[in-house]
């Protein structure tokens, strides 16, 4: 499970790092929180997004790989960096929606 | 010069993507479930036993030994392999008799190659079962050779289809410009953009897995696409081609010296393979020319990620370990080998097999995605009467895509409800199969096309959720009996037929939905994003 964990949060910060997605989350969180909804995404921000989003795809590689070797490790990454993206992307694709 | 390249590349994406979609369609289907093929094995016979009983090497080996003596004797080769895990329920064993010319004597009197699962008991092959079906294998074997074909032409079908499912991947990469942007990108109710952002976001998640299902595919059939790089060095002779795969592998070749000698102890040579290996790690022995001074014993190791497996190499006279044959010989077999071991996902446990499958799922969902977006694309362009071609193309969609999995519940549901001991069972279990599927293409010709997509999404649904009920009808092994015994290959089997069922229903409702709620004007795609249909 963790490295379904890993892979899914990193694949996460991955895509807020992008600014389109960034500007959906943080509507759906003024949404629900009543947070601002102004904030824009910085230069640095972004980069940090995207290095720890890396950082956690790497370490999820690692967990794969110490628990089953190379080979086989590499394909479960493979298979858990499918399921992190494709849930991720019903979930932006999905959630916005169900609320309109 | 850009734009020109792109346009190209799009129309190559699309014939290559189009013309044999749903064949493409049908070995992804099949191949999915062949990840499960010893699963659905069981559950269409559950009568046998859902995992091997394990049982000491120093107890089945002779008696697979015994067997072989009396029935292939003076054989080429012998294969025995104890029972384990899901593949490996039963004993098995192989033999191959020496060639003979027609005409010579010996000829015809007794099988010359032979595969048995025996009893352990009285040491005699396994009756037939009383419910003879196809199973998993059945399926599976359609993936890659296709049905009611000659294997080789099947097989030609398959890898020609392979290699425009390569050229139509590659292709897509090189048109979809904004491969990360898209990434995350599912536009619902927007018709054809809608399908056009789904076929994306279903082909760039499973991206990894496409190409390496893909390439490795290729790896499979590359003897077919370049048979002259072997013909060249070695001729065309039948014999020679053979020392390719003894070169190319690393193989020992073992020649019959004439002079009669007793086999080595066949436990003991196990059971060294298994101290160097670790308990459980010997797969099979493979004795060549028992019988004969020059007798040789390999063992196998099991497991791994390459389709070749490491092994030992012993006398098999004397039982001497001879040497150590690592599982490939060079980079390129290594290359080779892994890429066929991760195609056949033999490796996988249980929670990568169900990786497997959910990535299976996603290739389906991308080639029927793909299939409809050339439709949904050209209903919203064109404005004329419906062409000739959009109308078949369209009629095929609706009654492959759902035709095929109504087929294959059919298929599951012939193995409950067709007489046991019928003449042709598992034959028939495939008609069944086939007959069904081609009513679901002609249900779209006599039906409108919108109506016809709705009424067969039902007609899945219902297909998928009477295999549960038909099956607790007709055999013990339903889901009160198999949840309360803890079989989760059983229970496991029914709870996905009605996980379909459900799939299916909300594809129906969401259908239903649809066709009441006029669908709205497709904004226009932005630059970069139009696949444009040529």
């Amino acid at each position: 499970m963790i490295e379904l964990l890993l892979t899914v949060t990193g694949t996460s910060l991955l895509c807020v790092s992008m600014p389109k997605h960034y500007r959906q989350i943080v509507d759906l969180l003024a949404e629900r929180f009543g947070t601002r909804t102004d904030a824009e995404l910085t230069r640095t921000g972004r980069y940090a997004l995207r290095a720890v989003g890396y950082a956690l795809l790497a370490a999820a590689v690692y967990v794969c790989i110490a628990a089953v070797g190379v080979g086989v490790g590499l394909a479960a990454f493979a298979a858990y960096l499918t399921i992190g993206v494709f849930g991720l992307a019903l979930l932006l694709s999905l959630l916005p929606r169900r609320r309109t | 010069m850009n734009g020109g390249f792109r346009q190209s590349m799009t129309w190559l994406h699309t014939w290559s993507g189009l013309v044999f979609c749903w064949i493409l369609y049908f070995m992804f289907v099949t191949g999915t479930l062949g990840y499960f093929d010893t699963e659905i094995d069981r559950w269409m016979q559950p009568e046998r036993p859902s995992a091997a009983e394990e049982v000491p090497l120093a107890t089945s080996l002779p008696v697979a030994q015994g067997y072989l003596e009396r029935e292939a004797e003076g054989a080429d080769r012998w294969v025995l392999a104890p029972a384990h895990g899901r593949e490996e329920l039963e004993l098995r064993v192989f033999f191959q008799m020496p060639a003979v010319e027609d005409g010579e004597e010996g000829a015809d009197e007794r099988p010359r190659r032979g595969n048995e699962d025996l009893d352990l008991r009285t040491g005699e092959p396994l009756a037939e079962p009383e419910r003879a079906t196809g199973g998993g294998q059945t399926l599976y074997r359609m993936h890659y050779l296709l049905h009611y074909f000659p294997d080789q032409t099947g097989y030609r079908l398959v890898a020609i289809i392979t290699l425009l499912m390569f050229v139509a991947m590659v292709s897509g990469i090189i048109i979809h410009k904004k491969i990360f942007k898209d990434l995350f990108t599912l536009r619902l109710r927007r018709g054809q953009r809608s399908w056009l952002d789904a076929h994306n976001l279903l082909s760039v998640s499973s991206l990894p897995f496409q190409l390496m299902i893909t390439y490795s595919g290729l790896v499979f059939t590359v003897g077919l696409w370049m048979p002259m790089i072997a013909f060249a060095s070695y001729g065309f002779d039948h014999e020679e081609a053979d020392t390719v795969l003894e070169e190319v592998v690393g193989d020992i070749r073992v020649e019959r010296s004439g002079e009669a000698a007793p086999l080595a102890d066949l436990v003991a040579i196990a059971e060294d393979a298994e101290r160097e290996w670790g308990p459980g790690q010997m797969r099979l022995l493979e004795v060549r020319m028992p019988g004969d001074a020059n007798a040789t014993v390999f063992a196998s190791r099991r497991g791994g990620l390459s389709a070749l497996p490491e092994r030992l190499v012993y006398d098999g006279t004397t039982g001497e370990r001879l040497q150590s044959l690592p599982a490939h010989a060079n980079a390129p077999v290594a290359f080779a080998a892994t890429l066929v071991g991760l195609h056949e996902g033999h490796f996988a446990g249980p929670i990568l097999r169900w990786l497997y499958i959910f990535s299976g799922l996603l290739g389906t969902a991308m080639v029927a995605t793909g299939a409809v977006y050339w439709t949904a694309k050209r209903k919203k362009t064109t404005g004329k009467p419906e062409s000739r071609g959009y109308r078949f193309v369209d009629a095929v969609n609706v009654g492959t895509i759902i035709g095929l999995p109504v087929g294959i519940a059919a298929y599951f549901l012939a193995n409950r409800l067709l007489p046991i001991g019928m003449e042709g069972r598992a034959a028939w279990e495939v008609h069944c199969m086939f007959i069904v599927w081609a009513l679901c293409l002609l249900y779209p010709v006599v039906r409108p096309r919108a109506k016809a997509w709705r009424e067969q999404a039902w007609l899945a649904a219902a297909a998928c959720g009477a295999i549960p009920v038909v099956n607790a009808l007709t055999t013990d092994a339903h889901l009160g009996n198999s949840l309360a015994a803890g079989d989760w290959v059983l229970a496991g089997f029914d709870l996905s037929a009605i996980a379909a069922a459900a799939g299916f229903a909300v594809l129906a409702l969401t259908l239903g939905r649809a066709a009441r709620t006029p669908e709205p004007e497709a904004a226009p795609l932005p630059a970069g994003d139009e696949v444009t249909a040529p």
